[in-house]
């Protein structure tokens, strides 16, 4: 027989005013496998807990039961009195007789009645407990950083300056992201290479960070601490150990006239390119999509004019796997697309802004490179369709975001700024000029951020109109911009030379399918989800797994940095232990029982749950089941609930504990 | 009693007897065409029409479906065990088909070898059972291919024999004197049974000497795994033995099982010695025409036909005997 | 817990550990003063709670029964409580056509924050089953049954050419080798011709009743080799599904789909799959589907009193043997070790009592909730003529007006248990 102590906490007056402990113990000493049952005015103080320590020895009890407050309050404390006796802390459970039971009533016998219930249901569960140790889990302390932009960077150089090693993966040849392709950036008008580069620099050179460029993420196995990735590294044609960046090849290359995706289309690049002069790594990639040489065997110009002979026309994409124990996203975002295909039909452009019919109608981040020092223009501002100075320019902001009919209801948070920003740079640029900007809000929360955008307008003399923009069109080599200016109630025609469109955040293509690899939420926009919005705004549901910057929700680069180290902070707590410990209250399968059905699979709301095959030594497969993944259970039982043959269980709420502790009511 | 009994009068004893605080059990007809013995209200609930196989039988009298043996309290200082109230007041069965009291004999030696069954016997003890000789059968019956026949006096208290729409009474045992007195000696005209299907000799045979044989696999492919057979069976008599518990108290029970459970024969170290459906399948044809009368010298099947009719995919005693080859000719 | 001045409801709270345990604990710090007759029972989640549990509070003696949780989007992990909603609406209607009375259970959300509705939560259902007296649905009286109509005849068919073209396919592919064994229906039974010379057993009659999945998934059956199958398009549904849980190969198989007029069953009235849609060939041409209401054969039941109902099925279950038939005919019920031949605990008592057929037929039915092909084969196989569709058409019935989903029809649809929407429906919670 089971040989179970209870012990009954007066809490004072607090329990023992309403419950009377000594009729409660009376009962107790008379219930099947209770060893010894006491009684204590404060059984949490010190000689409360070693009245229960020197029970545990003395009666040699292997479970105890605590009637006393809520488990929420003191369970922590007890198990670790009934630890510092030899008992397994799981073997303790609290009843819970005070903030349920003494608070709660008046009636002196039903409460006691109540109490010596709820004493009897703690009791039955105990004799059921089974002794747990919490589960280790090995930490292989390397961290996965997908996404090389300002966010990526600045998480992988702050994990990598806390030690610990660093596996950046970037799609692009270059790290870099999307800033560094801005020209200036708000509220400082700071240089964004001259701040950017040489964080990538550092990122690149780091010797803790093992740099992926033209890679992407392929598969991601296992669970916090022990991730598995497999990584593509799409063929470069060029072999990055032999190239000493030197730039010859592009120089050959006939073939110049390619539309740079750094500059957003806004300039050209050969069919092999860096993709920018301070690219990093600051090697070429060939585009297999142009080169003559790949397409049809032809020129070959750059292989023989390459001295280390790094050209490789033969080169495939390659697989490789990395161990990681954490993983960063920081995917970034791309434009909501204006005029042309949308990514999906719930999304609508505007047509009616002339976006890729009219030349001189460009997005935000195309009139950055068109600004930009290191741009095709060298930072000379130059309208696309004839190279001549814009001498009215009008800014249209929200365009695609606040505007629940073409698909994004949320507000893109930067454009504000960044159109602010624009004017200015404008200005100085073509100090005759006018911008114009046709804008729904000013939202300008921020250090420095108001004060900036009253600069734009008060010394920078840009003209504001709050309306929306019904069309442009294109009458005699000059823009017509036909909008409201609802403040004045008029509407308002603007002859423009150009047309800027503060286009929508949006999170990057391909985020949602490495979202489900990593078994991750993200929402309807497809921003990546935050394990919560407020205390765990880095964390996602998966263990191990944090997301910073724009792929989470449209942030400036100071949020993105910021979250960045936010994210860094958390890789670095989980690699300061040995290894990780987590509660052992979690899902088990009885993997004999198991029907293999998958119920749970489908259901567990942290895809712990996975499809395992059980084979003889021979390879042949006698059965198939599911199992679970200690590293993801978070012990919810889900999996019970809907395992028909209840092959799922739960440590510390068996079926066995539940049931006995429902049938000690009958 | 040697006068002929009218249907009225048959309900009536059957009335007088319930008003006297027996149980009186008989076929009901609870739904279209679906004969089942259950504990009657009145005699007017007694089916007396045309001959039609019940679907259940009346071992439910002696051997219920769930028998509490005893209660048990866990106290502090141990276990107390409490007897359950004697439950079984007399009862009398009432026109079921010979084939139904015949396995009551041959129960009565499981029950009493080598253990007195004292929950079996105090059932069997308070319990009559009056047949109603059969005036037909249909394609499941065999009584004939098992030693019985359509009149098999054994196990029966009484008989009853339908002439005419009348019942006359015969009495075999003081029990059955007590419920009709002194009825006909002459036995009425019989009916004829179905004919002798198989050799019960052969099944015995050949259980025993192709114990091994791919035929049981080959042949029980269809079953499902249920307990339908067993549980219809009049003669099947397996049980389980079960706590049921409610916090520190419970009872023990026991309760039907069937040898077509997988879960029949399964070890606490998870091996199986009958792995197979045509393992299990084989086990219920060799114990009754094998085991059981090795040991106790009666076939434990009395061709009621109960479980080919109710099985869900067709198999049963009948359909499995019957494809035992057998090279020596039927004899009746 | 009754006393001596009046009666006092037992009432049982299953709650979740993170939100309304929480609230509990938060009217105690409140000193928010409730009836002392609820007795609490502390679970991870919401989710953890199943109709086994609240089925076993019941027997307990339970009065009312609540099942309280965190707010939809509160869940602490993040889904639980929307799965256990979801769940309890097929519970719901299941225990509805049984007749339990659905002023007994209660379903609500409590957060952390809200110890003054714990408060008044508790004091509604205490009050209510202090007014609606002692629950004790296991001492309902059985009603006298009722005889139930005779099923339909079948509409004259011609078996006899389909039939040829059975055996004869059947003899074909054994003798290309495509399949190593057919099975199909035969004059007692299903059958299963390894040889094409005995083809010949394959019978096409009024008598093909067994849904021959079942037979996919036994060990016996798949020594022998690659099969086919003989399906109508009712059976079919239940490749469909068994394929969906992982427990079927389809390539694995050869389906012979046979065009059906109908069986005269009660399920033939509302066919609207008369051909099979997935098989690999298919005997006999079109055949209209029938726009009977699959539910009608609720309307009897669900037209009685709650009272009536639960003696109607306490009547019905009375009959139970537990021989598992139903459990046996049932291509979905496949389990290894079925729950109810689980000891450690007993959820389901294994005794043919009262208590234990109705947890088993409850339970039984919720394992179908969404998975129920309406093959019927339960109801056919069981000996003691229980009209185990019913149950079977309650759930089915949420399934497909709730959530438009009928289980076998739609190979890429995906099943209502196990996934959960937010906007579901929550008009029963309080």
């Amino acid at each position: 027989m089971a040989r179970i102590g209870v012990f009954i906490c007066w809490c004072g007056e607090n329990i023992a005013r309403t419950v009377d402990v000594a009729r409660v113990t009376a009962a107790c000493r008379e219930m099947a496998g209770v060893r010894c049952a006491e009684h204590y005015k404060y059984m949490c103080s010190d000689p409360g807990q070693s009245l229960v320590r020197e029970k545990i020895a003395s009666e040699k009890l292997d479970g105890v039961v605590v009637a006393s407050c809520s488990p929420h309050m003191h369970l922590k404390t007890f198990r670790r009195a009934a630890a510092g006796a030899g008992l397994n802390p799981y073997l303790l459970e609290m009843a819970n007789i005070r903030e349920q039971c003494s608070w709660v009533h008046q009636d002196r016998d039903r409460a006691t009645e109540k109490a010596t219930d709820i004493v009897r249901i703690s009791v039955a569960k105990v004799k059921r407990d089974r002794a747990l140790t919490p589960i280790r889990v090995p930490v292989t302390r390397r961290a996965l950083v997908i996404g090389g932009g300002v966010a990526g960077i600045q998480a992988s150089l702050d994990v990598a300056d806390a030690g610990y090693d660093v596996v950046l993966v970037e799609r692009e040849p270059s790290i870099g992201g999307k800033m560094a392709g801005l020209s200036e950036t708000f509220p400082t008008l700071d240089c964004s290479q001259c701040i950017l580069t040489p964080r990538m620099v550092e990122a690149g050179q780091h010797p803790r960070i093992k740099l992926y460029s033209y890679s992407e993420v392929e598969a991601v196995e296992g669970f916090i601490g022990n991730f598995t990735v497999t990584i593509r590294r799409k063929a470069r044609y060029v072999d990055m150990d032999k190239c000493t960046g030197c730039g010859e090849c592009q120089k050959v290359c006939p073939l110049k006239r390619n539309l740079s995706e750094f500059d957003f289309g806004m300039g050209m690049r050969p069919a092999i390119y860096i993709p920018f002069a301070q690219a990093v790594p600051a090697k070429p990639v060939i585009d297999k999509a142009v080169c003559a040489k790949i397409i049809r065997n032809g020129c070959g110009l750059c292989e023989k004019k390459c001295a280390p002979g790094a050209i490789n026309f033969q080169d495939e994409d390659r697989l490789v796997e990395e161990k990681v124990g954490a993983v960063v996203v920081a995917t970034g975002y791309q434009l909501y697309s204006i005029g042309r295909e949308q990514a999906s039909a719930r999304l609508h452009g505007y047509g009616e802004y002339g976006y890729g019919k009219y030349k001189d109608v460009i997005d935000s981040l195309q009139f950055e490179r068109l600004v930009s020092a290191s741009g095709p223009t060298n930072g000379e501002l130059k309208r696309p369709s004839d190279g001549k100075t814009p001498q009215s320019v009008v800014f249209i902001s929200c365009v695609g975001s606040r505007d629940n009919a073409k698909g994004l209801a949320y507000c893109s948070k930067i454009c504000c700024m960044y159109t602010a920003k624009h004017t200015m740079l404008y200005k100085h640029k073509v100090h005759g000029g006018q911008a114009h900007v046709f804008y729904m809000d000013i939202r300008a929360g921020g250090k420095n951020y108001e004060e900036f955008v009253r600069r734009a307008i008060e010394q920078d003399g840009a003209m504001y109109y709050r309306g929306r923009v019904s069309k442009v069109t294109e009458e005699n080599g000059k823009l017509l911009v036909r909008g409201a200016d609802t403040l004045a109630g008029v509407p308002v025609t603007i002859e423009a030379d150009m047309v800027v469109l503060a286009a929508a955040m949006r999170p990057a293509d391909g985020v949602e399918a490495l979202a489900q690899k990593l078994n991750i939420g993200y929402d309807e926009n497809g921003f990546l989800l935050e394990s919560h919005p407020k205390l765990r705004p880095v964390e996602t549901n998966t263990a191990g797994v944090l997301v910073c910057g724009a792929c989470q929700a449209p942030k400036d680069i100071p949020e993105s940095v910021a979250q960045a180290s936010a994210a860094a902070s958390k890789v670095a707590i989980t690699f300061a232990a040995d290894e990780l410990t987590r509660e052992p209250e979690i899902a088990h399968i009885n993997e004999q029982t198991c029907a293999a059905c998958f119920a749970c699979v489908r259901t567990c709301p942290y895809h712990a749950v996975e499809k395992a095959e059980i084979r003889a030594r021979s390879g042949a497969l006698i059965k198939r089941t599911a199992r679970v993944n200690q590293g993801l259970c978070m012990g919810c039982g889900t999996c019970v609930a809907v395992c028909p043959s209840k092959s799922a269980d739960i440590e510390g709420f068996t079926e066995q504990e539940i049931y006995a502790m429902v049938e000690a009511l009958a | 009693m040697s006068a002929a009994l009218s249907q009225e009068a048959l309900r009536a004893l059957a009335d007088g007897w319930i008003k006297s605080g027996r149980k009186v059990i008989g076929p009901v007809e609870a739904q279209p065409g679906r004969i089942v013995f259950k504990p009657l209200g009145s005699g007017a609930a007694l089916y007396l029409g045309a001959w039609a196989p019940t679907v259940n039988s009346i071992k439910e009298a002696v051997l219920p479906r769930h028998e509490k043996l005893y209660s048990y309290r866990i106290h502090k200082d141990g276990i107390q065990l409490m007897d359950e109230p004697e439950a079984a007041g007399e009862t009398i069965v009432i026109a079921a088909h010979p084939c139904q009291a015949a396995a009551l004999p041959v129960l009565d030696k499981v029950f009493n070898w080598d253990l007195a069954d004292e929950f079996y016997n105090r059932r069997r003890a308070a319990l009559s059972v009056v047949t109603l000789a059969c005036s037909s059968y249909d394609d499941h019956c065999f009584c004939t291919s098992v030693g019985l026949g359509p009149a098999s006096e054994k196990g029966s208290d009484a008989m009853l024999y339908e002439t005419g729409g009348e019942f006359v009474a015969r009495t075999f045992t003081a029990k059955g004197r007590a419920l009709f007195g002194d009825a006909a000696e002459e036995a009425p005209p019989q009916h004829d049974g179905p004919p002798v299907r198989f050799r019960a000799a052969r099944a015995r045979e050949f259980a025993r000497k192709e114990f091994d044989s791919p035929f049981w696999r080959e042949h029980s492919l269809a079953c499902l795994g249920c307990g339908v057979c067993a549980y219809v069976c009049p003669a099947c008599h397996c049980f389980d033995i079960v706590d049921e518990r409610r916090g520190d108290e419970g009872f023990r029970a026991r309760n039907w099982d069937a040898c077509q459970f997988p879960m029949f024969t399964l070890h606490a170290s998870g091996h199986n010695p009958r792995q197979r459906q045509g393992d299990r399948q084989r086990q219920r044809i060799y114990h009754k025409f094998g085991v059981y009368p090795e040991k106790f010298g009666e076939i434990l099947c009395t061709g009621c036909g109960a479980c080919a009719r109710n099985c869900p995919a067709g198999l049963g005693v009948l359909p499995m005997v019957t494809e035992i080859p057998d090279a020596e000719p039927l004899q009746a | 817990m009754s006393r001596a001045n009046g009666f006092e409801p037992k009432i049982l709270a299953y709650v979740c550990n993170w939100c309304t345990y929480l609230g509990a604990d938060l009217a105690g710090t409140a000193r928010l003063e409730y009836p002392p007759n609820v007795r609490i029972l502390r679970l991870p989640c919401t989710g953890r709670i199943d109709a086994n549990l609240v089925v076993k509070a019941f027997e307990m003696g339970a009065d009312a029964v609540l099942v309280s949780g965190c707010h939809p989007g509160d869940c602490h992990y993040t889904a639980g409580n929307y799965h256990a909603r979801r769940r309890w609406m097929f519970f719901r209607a299941l225990l509805e056509t049984i007749g339990f009375d659905p002023r007994r259970l209660h379903f609500t959300w409590i957060s952390a924050a809200e110890g003054k509705k714990f408060q008044q939560v508790i004091t509604e259902i205490t009050e209510q089953a202090r007014a609606l007296g002692p629950y004790r649905p296991y001492e309902a009286k059985p009603c006298v049954e009722r005889p139930r109509p005779l099923a339909t005849p079948p509409p004259a068919e011609d078996f006899a050419a389909a039939g040829q073209e059975l055996r004869q396919t059947a003899a074909r592919l054994l003798n290309e080798g495509t399949v190593k064994v057919v099975i199909g229906h035969g004059e007692r039974g299903p059958v299963f011709v390894t040889r094409a010379e005995d083809a010949g057993n394959l019978v096409w009659n009024a008598n093909c009743l067994s849904n021959l999945a079942v037979y996919l998934k036994r060990k016996e059956v798949r020594e022998l080799g690659t099969p086919a199958v003989v399906v109508k398009g009712c059976d079919e549904r239940a490749l469909l599904m068994l394929e969906k849980e992982s427990q079927l190969e389809r390539e694995g198989v050869h389906v012979i789909g046979m065009a059906c007029g109908g069986m005269g069953r009660a399920k033939c009235a509302a066919c609207d799959t008369p051909r099979p849609r997935f098989a690999d060939e298919t005997i006999g041409g079109e055949r209209a589907p029938r726009d009977g209401d699959r539910y009608a054969a609720l309307e009897p039941i669900l037209a009685m009193s709650a009272e009536e109902r639960l003696s109607y099925w306490t009547a019905q279950f009375d009959r139970c043997v537990k021989c598992y038939a139903c459990r046996q005919a049932c291509p979905m019920c496949y389990c290894e070790r079925c729950l109810a031949d689980k000891n450690r605990p007993q959820a389901i008592a294994t005794s043919a009592h009262r208590m234990g057929n109705f947890a088993w037929h409850i339970s039984r039915a919720m394992h179908l909730a969404g998975r129920c092909v309406g093959c019927d084969e339960c109801a056919r196989a069981c000996p003691a003529g229980i009209d185990l569709r019913l149950l079977n058409l309650a759930v089915a019935r949420v399934a497909e007006r709730e959530f438009g989903y009928r289980a076998g029809m739609d190979r890429d649809a995906e099943p209502p248990v196990g996934a959960f929407a937010a906007a579901d429906k929550e008009d029963f919670i309080g």
